[in-house]
């Protein structure tokens, strides 16, 4: 069984690497991303819970670390957190509530994304965090909409619900 | 489903542990060799990557093929519009060479139409009475005699061609001497024929065929056809010569009035090269197009 659950993070992780590697710039809108790193997260920790998104959180955030090739464990930190949050909240949420899911991963993308900002971008010469916000803000939302879409696309085109899926497993 | 405070303890375990993780990594991960994570994600990423770039690439290289289609038709009809200008500069060039020497004795024309089917009967041309034409002069080309005026307006007239078997003209072979009339006859197979030489003259294939001085509306000399063929009248009695026109009548854009044949002067007959040139521009499409044409409408009437 976890090895299954294993397995299907894996593929989440994948799909998430390859659609932001190669279809980046295709997703862009007026240059605002989706952070798809947070949202695979957010999804894995509703499904997974607390302990496996918090053990998800960390993999991605070192990932994401890696690939900064500074403040290594940074990200790691600000995705368990996140993880065990989302996966907390998950155990009292309706999960498959599609709103529920724009609130989670709006509040999860922009957390994470502040606290990035903050860790690791240098604000030298009177440069101020806030100037990031509204890019923070836009990436929020973007991944917000783009997942829950996401989600209900796949569950219309008869994908097996993914969230009841890992749940049962556990 | 983890459950209870063990449950719960044990989840916090793990984010401590993590977080624990998290800053050991912060504070002493910087010696941590990292770039095998890009190599690994880059190998991974390789498929899709070489996929879109194919997608990529066979999307430009669709643009650049429809940009290329659209450059290769402009350029063909560019290439179009320059022969037909090279083409329309050689004809000026001859017609220049041919009116400015007599300029006192011809009036340059326009061919504003042509009609007659099966083949060209007659033009409609640019001059008129304004300019001093009158019905029954002669209408020339740089290669020899075309037809005569049949109506004359004041703005415009028309020209009955050599094609019109209403037209006949007085002619002679040159350099034999023999005598006929010119004209067209359009029943079984349709050219111009000179009528009217006895089987006793000596006639070639080749021979230059010009106006005589017994004409009343034509100039003495002006190239009229040359002999293609040779045969013997159905009636037994005279000969049955068929010429080619030496004007190409079917293409002509510019022809000249004689309005004074008397300072017309000699005209300088065809060579045997300019005949072998005059034949081999006569293979073309269009002229082997209204022949068969021709031939075509004779065979079908009665």
């Amino acid at each position: 069984m976890i090895k299954n659950a294993v397995g299907l993070f894996v593929v989440w992780l994948v799909a998430a690497l390859v659609a932001r590697g190669v279809f980046g710039d295709l997703l862009a809108i007026g240059g605002v991303r989706p952070d798809l790193l947070a949202l695979v997260l957010v999804y894995w920790s509703l499904a997974a819970g607390p302990v496996g998104g918090t053990i998800g959180g960390f993999l991605i955030g070192l990932i994401a670390d890696a690939e900064l090739a500074r403040g290594l464990g940074v990200q790691a930190g600000l995705m368990s957190i996140a993880g065990f949050a989302v996966g907390q909240a998950g155990r009292h949420l309706i999960r498959e509530h599609l709103v529920l899911q724009v609130a989670v991963l709006g509040v999860a993308t922009l957390f994470i994304g502040i606290g990035r900002v903050i860790a690791l971008v240098p604000f030298a010469d009177g440069g101020s965090p806030l100037t990031a916000v509204p890019m923070l803000l836009g990436s929020a939302l973007y991944t917000a909409l783009l997942g829950p879409a996401l989600y209900w696309l796949l569950c219309r085109i008869g994908f097996p619900d993914l969230l009841r899926h890992v749940h049962a497993e556990e | 489903m983890p459950s209870g405070r063990g449950g719960e303890r044990r989840e916090f375990v793990v984010l401590v542990v993590c977080l624990v993780a998290s800053v050991l990594l912060f504070a002493f991960g910087g010696r941590l060799d990292t770039a095998w994570v890009i190599r690994v994600e880059t190998a991974l990423l390789w498929p899709a990557e070489e996929t879109r770039r194919f997608f990529e690439d066979l999307t430009r290289l669709r643009g650049e093929n429809r940009d290329l289609k659209e450059q290769v038709a402009k350029l063909g009809q560019e290439r179009l519009l320059l022969l037909r200008a090279g083409a329309e500069n050689e004809r000026l060039r001859r017609t220049l060479d041919f009116a400015a020497p007599r300029a006192a004795s011809v009036s340059p024309a326009r061919v504003l139409a042509v009609f007659g089917e099966p083949w060209t009967l007659s033009y409609r041309i640019s001059g008129g009475s304004r300019r001093g034409f009158r019905v029954g002069e002669a209408v020339v080309a740089p290669e020899g005699l075309i037809g005569r005026l049949s109506a004359v307006g004041p703005e415009e007239s028309s020209v009955s061609l050599l094609s019109d078997p209403a037209v006949a003209v007085a002619c002679q072979v040159i350099p034999g001497g023999a005598r006929g009339i010119v004209r067209f006859r359009a029943e079984e197979r349709p050219a111009l024929y000179l009528f009217h030489v006895p089987l006793t003259d000596t006639v070639r294939v080749g021979d230059v065929v010009a106006t005589s001085g017994e004409s009343t509306l034509f100039p003495e000399g002006l190239p009229v056809g040359f002999v293609t063929r040779l045969g013997r009248d159905p009636n037994g009695l005279v000969q049955e010569i068929e010429l080619r026109p030496a004007a190409p009548l079917t293409r002509l854009r510019e022809v000249f009035v004689v309005i004074d044949s008397e300072r017309l002067g000699p005209w300088q007959l065809p060579s045997a090269a300019e005949h072998a040139t005059a034949r081999a521009d006569s293979a073309r499409p269009d002229t082997a197009r209204a022949a068969s044409a021709a031939r075509a409408a004779a065979g079908s009437r009665p």
